[in-house]
């Protein structure tokens, strides 16, 4: 038998054991409450009603993490894409100062560069679709992409 | 695991059985202690115990308290848990505890009045802690008369009675000691609902 210490007093015991759902079934559980007054079928009614409204808010809020997760690594895409873009920009760039695109693209570069002391890759950018524009990229069939 | 994951078995769970369960865990254990409407099933602030499973319910959804089943596999016991936290809270509270009859006496003039540092100290009761330890033990008494009357005659429920007035109230211990089939445990305890149900007014703990 239980140590004086630990000993729980009978009302503790007894209804530590009765809130005890274990080895009792639903079905069992069910007649129980209603022989206490319990009205089951309002009961289960509430209940699922907060799971049904419970389930909805968290699948709404758990949806708006998951896009917002998502539109963070989107934009971690978008900047090293970018980078490849800058990247590929310094390439045409060099292929227009070897002469790969013809003298027309290496003549408009030459004047470009000569109205700038300082170029930024911003430049180049702009740079590459001027000559876009002047079609002398696309006319030797190597400016597309 | 994801917050998807936990939606995942929160959506699964057997949310018909876990109500029963909770609701009759809630009733059981309101009537551990004495409640100033003397009704184990009127709280303080209105409230029932069927009220208190719904709103563990409701946190566990809410996130109020949240469920995890990676530290807490069994969402019942969490929810026991959320029950239990909220009756001790109720219990404890300023509503329940302010509508506290003080005792009665005539010679008012004799009242020994308690060193304020020992009672905070809790080396003494309060006469309101006092009053209310008194009315506990007394319903207490009263119980136990009631339901060793109510099961006078079957060997069986009055060996149980014994085992949980000697603080030994797990089905698995009890079959241990008596030597009964865990089954018979839980039929005894279905039969000793029945008993208790139809004590009714003795859980009614109003003097």
């Amino acid at each position: 038998m239980k140590d004086k210490k630990e000993k729980k007093g009978f009302l503790e015991s007894f209804s530590d054991f009765m809130s005890d759902p274990e080895g009792i079934s639903t079905e069992d559980l069910r007649t129980e409450l209603i022989g206490q007054g319990v009205d089951v079928e309002s009961l289960e009614k509430k209940v699922m009603e907060i799971v049904r409204k419970g389930s909805e808010e968290r699948r709404l809020a758990w949806q708006k993490h998951a896009r917002e997760q998502r539109a963070g690594i989107e934009e971690i895409f978008e900047s090293r894409r970018l980078a490849k873009t800058a990247e590929d920009i310094r390439d045409r760039i060099m292929k227009i100062l070897e002469g790969g695109y013809g003298h027309g693209a290496l003549s408009y570069a030459e004047a470009y560069f000569r109205k700038k002391e300082t170029v930024s890759e911003r430049d180049l950018e702009t740079l590459l679709n001027d000559l876009d524009d002047l079609k002398l990229l696309e006319e030797l069939g190597e400016g597309k992409e | 695991m994801q917050q998807g994951d936990i939606l995942d078995l929160l959506e699964a769970a057997d949310w018909s059985d876990i109500i029963f369960r909770l609701t009759n865990h809630a009733l059981w254990r309101t009537r551990r202690y004495k409640w100033i409407s003397g009704r184990p099933e009127l709280l303080p602030g209105g409230m029932t115990p069927e009220d208190l499973a719904l709103t563990a319910v409701l946190k566990v959804w809410d996130g109020t308290r949240d469920w995890n089943p990676v530290k807490y596999p069994n969402l019942l016991t969490h929810l026991m848990w959320i029950v239990d936290s909220d009756i001790d809270h109720l219990y404890r509270s300023t509503e329940h505890r302010k509508t506290v009859r003080m005792p009665e006496t005539e010679d008012k003039g004799e009242i020994e009045v308690p060193d304020s540092q020992a009672v905070e100290a809790g080396k003494i009761l309060s006469p309101e802690d006092e009053l209310i330890a008194k009315e506990e033990r007394d319903f207490e008494e009263k119980l136990k008369e009631e339901l060793n009357n109510s099961v006078k005659g079957d060997e069986d429920l009055e060996f149980l009675l014994l085992c949980l007035e000697d603080g030994t109230d797990r089905p698995a211990e009890i079959a241990q000691i008596t030597g009964w089939a865990i089954s018979k445990v839980y039929n005894l305890k279905r039969k000793l609902y029945r008993k208790a149900a139809k004590l009714g007014n003795a859980f009614s703990n109003k003097n």
